[in-house]
């Protein structure tokens, strides 16, 4: 177990790396900037680093079903804006973002079939509309594609290279660190812009399917993000804004999969155990009914559970047998496990509807609009750092399309940064503290002596008095869904709950140098929770500040249980780097499209659609 | 794809193809295909005013793809590769032999496979590229390692031919076994006359440099260019502070003759050499008769056994092809020497072919007496005779002989010289660790581009077939060293976005032509590489393709493939066919008019190892109905493994069809030999009729 | 949801120090057993069935399978890749078989 690992920090071996840009996360967005920037400027020296495989990190894994943005016929990049904004119930949503991003949004979602995806056409050849901007692709190739594009220019991939901190000069930031996951070594990379496209933030609660066996990781999204760019973001000082906008959605029930491909795609209906339609209830219906903002659809079969009407499933049996199977083919696409689990119910979804139920909350900017606060340019707070995807906030709706056109954007604002930009002075102090941080769990796990009898067959850790990643990342997960409104408490929570949340996760925090790894991965494991107690603290100072409801679901406070006017804004933070602390700042809403903004323009319908 | 311009060209070969085939509906089907913009229908485009219409049409119309429908594209490659157009962008679809002369009974069934291929073969040639043969630099220098008598001849062919030759020996002298010996045959001379010779041509030729007492250390680099270090150490005993010399030469090719090892005979105790006093080797005999007058004029009965060792599955299996008339010659210097001397040889078989038939005859006429039988043991009186007990065969009955000396016709061994240079080169050696590539059709071939075997280190030879191996190995060697190699552009590329360097391709290629770049991933020995295509069937992710053969043509090839070309009732086999043999025989199937159920449309491979597991599931998920990959028997394949490798892979997709509850029946192997055309026929009958009882297959893609 | 390596089918991709499985997965939960010289999943329960593994797998030694906390044993879920396209064979735990046949690449 301890076989070869270092036992003192100068074992750890070190690789220095200039480059021009630097991208932290080789997921959809980052590998758009990759190429965008690579495209515009060929001579620029790019590296990814990733933590896992280019060819399928990410939460494109196992696919992609649909682009759930795409301006069709009919549509202009400002009803997009107004129907986003519409979506998250007016807002906040930062509309010069919106704007920007939909002026590009359709040579982005285009260059994917350019590039071999293959997108489903109705009888004129257009791409087939499922929903009102969701378009419907064959996208289990869809991440490899977008890989090897990435390869054709030829970056720096840095597989399996996971990122720890942001190096900084005075208030720039200047490059990053990491470590190998294989290597076990400790990466020093100075750039002269750095972009977080890292992902979203999974995992700070606990899934509903949870349990001691097998299902740990039965989750929405991708498990093995998690929130490593927003924390090393918070602990550099940059601003972030909305983090109490979680996104929590209905999904298909203990599977925790995607349901907008049934609900939208084949116009199945929310109904309850009585066979209720819930979104036509008179509770939701002067919502909006079925286009309600996206929080009152996540909410609403919550609502019917906690007050007795559940199980709650989406009406599938009007579906023919060649719609189930192509029903089965677009989850084939997206999260191919979904159709194994029907198979193991012995479930035709013709003949039983499919059960839903709400997930558990995540942080993705890409979804909502949590993440960093950015200007045009897609820069952060701090001079030299920028967000792409779903770490960039502020903007929500952006789906696989336009997070691959902010990636583009963050692209366009790098290279504008970079030209003329020298690389800065690496304070070395800075880069053996961070190398002692990122390692010393290492070095525990390698010079602990055992101090309990050997469990057999169990877990040779459980010799050691110390604390597994593993256990402190359940008593997180477990804190939040109880005190912080996870799906175990049907998302609510007040202000007695957040403090005990904040408390506890400061207690852990003041823990984390008991946490001990005995091989590289567990040490990945180690900082995946240091770095989701980061972001999990700014959640729950974000939750506690924003004291109204007015995305019930996303966020709902039982002690505030109305909207109110006053927080019509953003609510952001930023930590104190002298204190330490997290101080909250609220900034004013700015409006760019007119109208209420509550209501979005109704779409004009093709001439060849049909009901 | 519309901007390329294509031509079409059909020829009905004086009837003989449109009698089968209704070419003229066909060329109207093909005259509307995107991109073709001639089609023309001709009596026999082979000829001289054929071809010269394709040349006019490729200029009148400014083609940029050909595409000739005729007789099988293994026949007349020198006519249409000179058609005013890059030989790689013309497709020869074979229209007479697996086509209208193998479905002669039904033409309708003969045009509708026509069409089908028709149809393949267009979207085949849209990702045809136009290749050129890549020149490489290549010094003009030769290694030959090992100076016996086979080596000494290669260096003097070699530098006979214009190159510079390094011909390196570990002993102190040159001459190698041949110089033990007393005499050869068959003109009974002695060896030290021919070797003098050779000897003084070695001494006077300023291109041969001699190195003796030296070794080679280490082989790295290409064909053309290898760097090969070598050591040479003091000659000389007395002079023990000489120091040891390191070189480096550059060579273009090496040929390897390393030689052989007697066999000792130590092991059959039952003739209890080492133990028993005059009871010794061939190779003692002739060191006694060198060396010892009287050892063959002193009268004496003398036993020959033969096989000893040879032709042993305990020891060598394999006959040492010389023994024979090595005891003969022996037999007949004893008799010459002193006619008194008597002489028995036990014999399992006599071999002594060609002329040395004469040497045979004239040992029996000398009263040389011949049984057959192999002596179960012998045994040593107090005086020192010896008696021999054999089962005469012929006789039928137990016979004694009492004899003064026996010879064991001992055998012939691979060389320790040459298992020491197995490693340093990479070579491949056959079971009994002689070098060898392909006993067939390439017995000088180690495995290994511009590396190459002369004599015993081949296998058991005699010296007039040493010498004449050394003149072969010499021919073959030359390509490498005329100061520059042509390398055909049919060499595999790796798509390294795709690559996940697994490794495989490095190390199933049977010929070692893979190595890793600086970035670990492979990268190909255009030199070492004999385009087998084995990489390619490998590779889990498809990321290689053949320079004439490439993973999108047959992705787009299976796209078009209509799967109900016969009928909404009849199968549908896709036939991987071998170049060498299995595609051979389905030509000679149609060329005897051995009539083929029209069911199978083939596809040309270089080796059925070529074929990627990926193309072959995506085959069946694309509606084919059964896929036969039809290669050499095991033993034979060209590239070493590529059947044994093609089953492996077969297994895994059948395997795989089997837990997708499809029938693994769809994929099957054959081996089809060259001259088996009916076996191919039958085969491909068999699997059409199991075929229908499946049904048609359950997957097309959505 | 937990992935399981066959290991009369597995290989070890030849033995080599980074088996396919290991290369792709997005969890960094396969890797090789040095001593039997196969693949395994270091954490059943942290996988997230995206099935990189079991589609890249040349020997086809991976199984998919759900856990029972979802849905019950014997149901079967296999992907066989072409080129440009992808086949999948599912069994649900009544024996009934479906297939699912479509194109993941275009062509140029």
């Amino acid at each position: 177990m301890k076989k070869g690992l270092p036992k003192t920090i100068d074992e750890v071996e070190e690789v220095r790396i200039e480059t021009d840009l630097l991208i932290i996360g080789g997921g959809n967005s980052g590998c758009f900037v990759a190429i965008e920037a690579k495209g515009k400027n060929p001579d620029i020296d790019v590296t990814i680093m990733e933590k896992a495989h280019i060819d399928r990190s990410g939460a494109l894994a196992a696919g992609m079903d649909a682009i759930n943005t795409y301006i069709g016929e009919g549509e202009t990049p400002e009803s997009i804006v107004a129907w986003s904004r519409a979506q998250v119930g007016g807002g906040p949503l930062r509309e010069d973002l919106a704007l920007s991003n939909a002026a590009i949004l359709n040579q982005c979602v285009e260059s994917l079939e350019a590039w071999g995806v293959p997108f489903k056409k109705d009888e004129k050849g257009r791409y087939k509309r499922r929903g009102r901007f969701d378009i419907s692709i064959h996208g289990e190739q869809l991440k490899p594609i977008i890989a090897e594009k990435t390869k054709s220019y030829n970056p720096r991939i840095l597989n399996r290279v996971a990122a720890t901190n942001l190096l900084k000069d005075g208030d720039r930031v200047i490059g990053a660190t990491g470590f190998g996951i294989r290597d076990g070594k400790f990466y020093v990379i100075k750039a002269k812009a750095t972009v977080v496209s890292t992902g979203g933030a999974a995992g700070l609660y606990r899934s509903a399917t949870n349990d001691g066996t097998t299902s740990h990781h039965q989750m929405w999204m991708n498990p093995f993000n998690v929130g490593t760019g927003y924390a090393i973001g918070i602990r550099a000082g940059a601003e972030f804004t909305l983090m109490e906008q979680r996104w929590c959605a209905t999904r298909v029930k203990d599977f925790c999969g995607p349901v907008d491909t049934i609900s939208v795609g084949y116009k199945a209906k929310m109904i309850n155990a009585k066979g209720e339609l819930i979104l036509d209830s008179p509770r939701y219906s002067h919502l909006g009914g079925d286009t309600a903002p996206r929080y009152i659809r996540a909410n609403a079969p919550m609502g019917e559970w906690s007050e007795g009407r559940g199980p709650t499933f989406v009406d599938t049996r009007h579906l023919s047998p060649n719609q189930v199977k192509d029903l089965k083919i677009d989850y084939l696409n997206e999260r191919p496990t979904y159709v194994l689990f029907l198979a193991s119910r012995g479930q035709d979804p013709a003949k039983e509807p499919l059960e839903i139920y709400g997930s558990d909350p995540y942080i993705v900017g890409g979804h909502t609009a949590s993440g960093y606060w950015v200007d045009g340019d897609r820069m952060a707070t701090l001079s030299g750092l920028f967000a792409a995807g779903e770490c960039a906030g502020g903007m929500p709706n952006k789906f696989v399309g336009g997070c691959a056109a902010e990636g583009v954007l963050a692209a366009r604002g790098t290279l504008k940064h970079i030209s003329g930009m020298d690389h800065g002075n690496v304070d070395q102090d800075q880069v053996v503290a961070e190398k002692e941080r990122v390692f010393s769990p290492l070095l525990r796990g390698a010079t602990m002596e055992a101090k309990y009898t050997l469990p057999v067959g169990q877990d040779p850790r459980w010799q050691y008095d110390a604390v597994t990643p593993e256990e402190m990342e359940e008593r997180l997960q477990r804190l939040m869904d109880e005190y912080a409104g996870g799906v175990g408490q049907f998302f609510k929570c007040n202000e007695e709950q957040l403090n005990y949340a904040l408390k506890h996760i400061r207690m852990m925090k003041n823990q984390v140098n008991k946490l001990f790894a005995t091989c590289l991965h567990d040490l990945v494991l180690v900082h995946d929770v240091v770095d989701r107690l980061d972001v999990a603290e700014v959640v729950v100072l974000h939750l506690r500040e924003r004291r109204e409801c007015r995305w019930p679901g996303w966020q709902t406070r039982t002690d505030y249980p109305e909207v109110d006017p006053s927080l019509d804004c953003y609510i952001n933070s930023r930590r104190d780097l002298k204190t330490g602390e997290i101080e909250m700042l609220k900034r004013p809403y700015q409006q760019i499209l007119p109208g209420d903004r509550t209501k979005a323009p109704s779409p004009i319908p093709l001439s060849a659609e049909k009901a | 794809m519309s901007d390329i311009n294509i031509g079409v060209f059909f020829c009905t070969c004086e009837g003989e193809i449109e009698k089968a085939i209704a070419l003229d509906s066909l060329a109207q089907e093909a005259s509307g295909r995107p991109g073709v913009v001639a089609v023309r229908k001709d009596s026999c485009l082979c000829s001289e005013h054929g071809l010269g219409a394709i040349r006019e049409d490729v200029n009148k119309f400014g083609l940029d793809r050909v595409l000739v429908a005729a007789c099988s594209p293994s026949l007349k490659t020198k006519e249409f590769a000179d058609l005013g157009i890059n030989k790689y962008l013309v497709e020869r679809m074979n229209f007479r032999e697996q086509c209208s002369q193998s479905h002669p009974d039904n033409s309708e069934d003969a045009t509708k496979k026509a069409r089908a291929l028709l149809g393949m073969s267009l979207e085949k040639i849209r990702h045809s590229k136009a290749l050129e043969p890549v020149m490489v630099p290549a010094v003009r220098t030769a290694l030959v390692v090992g100076g016996g008598v086979a080596g000494i001849n290669a260096a003097l062919d070699l530098a006979g031919a214009g190159a510079e030759v390094f011909l390196i020996e570990k002993k102190p002298f040159l001459g190698g076994r041949v110089s033990e010996l007393h005499r050869y045959y068959p003109r009974l001379c002695p060896p030290s006359c021919g070797l003098e010779l050779m000897f003084s041509k070695l001494e006077s030729d300023p291109r041969i440099h001699v190195l003796t007492s030296s070794e080679v250390e280490g082989l790295s680099g290409s064909p053309g260019n290898f760097s090969i270090s070598i050591k040479t150490s003091s000659s000389d005993p007395t002079k023990p502070s000489e120091k040891v010399q390191v070189r480096t030469i550059i060579a273009g090719a090496v040929i390897l003759a390393t030689g052989w090892e007697p066999f000792d005979p130590t092991a059959l105790t039952e003739y209890g050499y080492g133990r028993l006093e005059h009871v010794i080797t061939n190779l003692d005999f002739e060191k006694s008769a060198r060396e010892q007058k009287q050892f063959l004029e002193q009268q004496k009965k003398t036993a020959f056994i033969q096989c000893v060792g040879s032709r042993d599955e305990r020891h060598l299996p394999y006959c040492s092809d010389v023994c024979c008339m090595v005891s003969i010659k022996q037999a007949l210097l004893l008799k010459q020497a002193n006619p008194d001397n008597e002489i028995t040889i036990f014999y399992n078989d006599i071999r002594a072919p060609g002329e040395y038939e004469a040497m045979y005859r004239q040992a029996r006429t000398r009263g040389i007496q011949f049984i057959k039988g192999i002596p179960s043991e012998l045994r040593q009186d107090a005086q020192g005779k010896i008696s021999v007990s054999v089962f005469d065969l012929v006789a039928g009955e137990r016979t004694e002989v009492a004899v003064d000396q026996v010879v064991l016709a001992t055998g012939m061994k691979a060389s320790g010289g040459t298992a020491e240079l197995k490693n340093t080169f990479g070579l491949a050696t056959n079971k009994y660790n002689f070098i060898e590539s392909h006993l067939q059709c390439h017995p000088l071939d180690s495995q290994r581009e511009g590396i190459f075997s002369a004599g015993c280190c081949r296998a058991p030879m005699d010296v007039s077939r040493s010498i004449e191996s050394a003149g072969a190995a010499t021919a073959k060697a030359l390509r490498y060293l005329q100061g520059e190699i042509a390398v055909t552009p049919d060499f595999p590329v790796v798509d390294i976005l795709k690559c996940d360097r697994c490794k495989r391709c490095v190390e199933e290629c049977p010929f070692k032509a893979y190595s890793f770049d600086d970035k670990g991933f492979p990268q190909v020995d255009i030199l070492k590489c004999r385009a087998c295509g084995i990489c390619m069937g490998g590779c889990p992710l498809g990321a290689i393709s053949l320079g004439e053969l490439s993973i999108e043509q047959l992705s787009g090839m299976l796209d078009v493939l209509d799967t109900s070309y016969l009928g909404e009732d009849e199968p549908v086999i896709l036939g991987f066919l071998c170049k060498n043999d299995a595609y051979r025989a389905a030509d000679d199937a149609g060329a005897k008019g051995i009539s083929c159920p029209s069911n199978l449309i083939s596809i040309m491979v270089p080796c059925s190892g070529a074929v990627n597991g990926m193309i072959i599931s995506e085959a069946i998920a694309k509606g084919v109905d059964g896929i036969l990959l039809a290669g050499c028997p095991d033993n034979q394949c060209h590239c070493i493994q590529g059947s044994v490798l093609a089953k492996t892979r077969l297994a895994d997709v059948s395997n795989k069809l089997k837990e997708m509850y499809l029938e693994p029946e769809r994929v099957r192997f054959a081996s089809i030999s060259r001259d088996d055309p009916e076996k191919f026929a039958a085969t491909v009958k068999e699997y059409v009729e199991e075929l229908k009882q499946l049904g048609k297959n359950p997957l097309r893609i959505q | 949801m937990p992935v399981y390596v066959v290991k009369d089918k597995c290989d070890g991709c030849k033995g080599k120090e980074e088996p396919l499985c290991e290369q792709i997965c997005i969890g960094d939960l396969m890797t090789l057993n040095s001593d039997t010289g196969k693949a395994y999943c270091r954490s059943l329960r942290d996988c997230w069935d995206c099935m990189s593994c079991t589609k890249i797998c040349p020997k086809g030694a991976i199984e998919q399978r759900i856990p029972y906390q979802l849905g019950y044993h014997g149901a079967k879920l296999i992907p066989m890749l072409g080129t440009d396209s992808i086949t999948w064979t599912c069994v649900d735990i009544e024996g009934k078989v479906e297939r699912f046949s479509f194109r993941t690449r275009n062509k140029h």
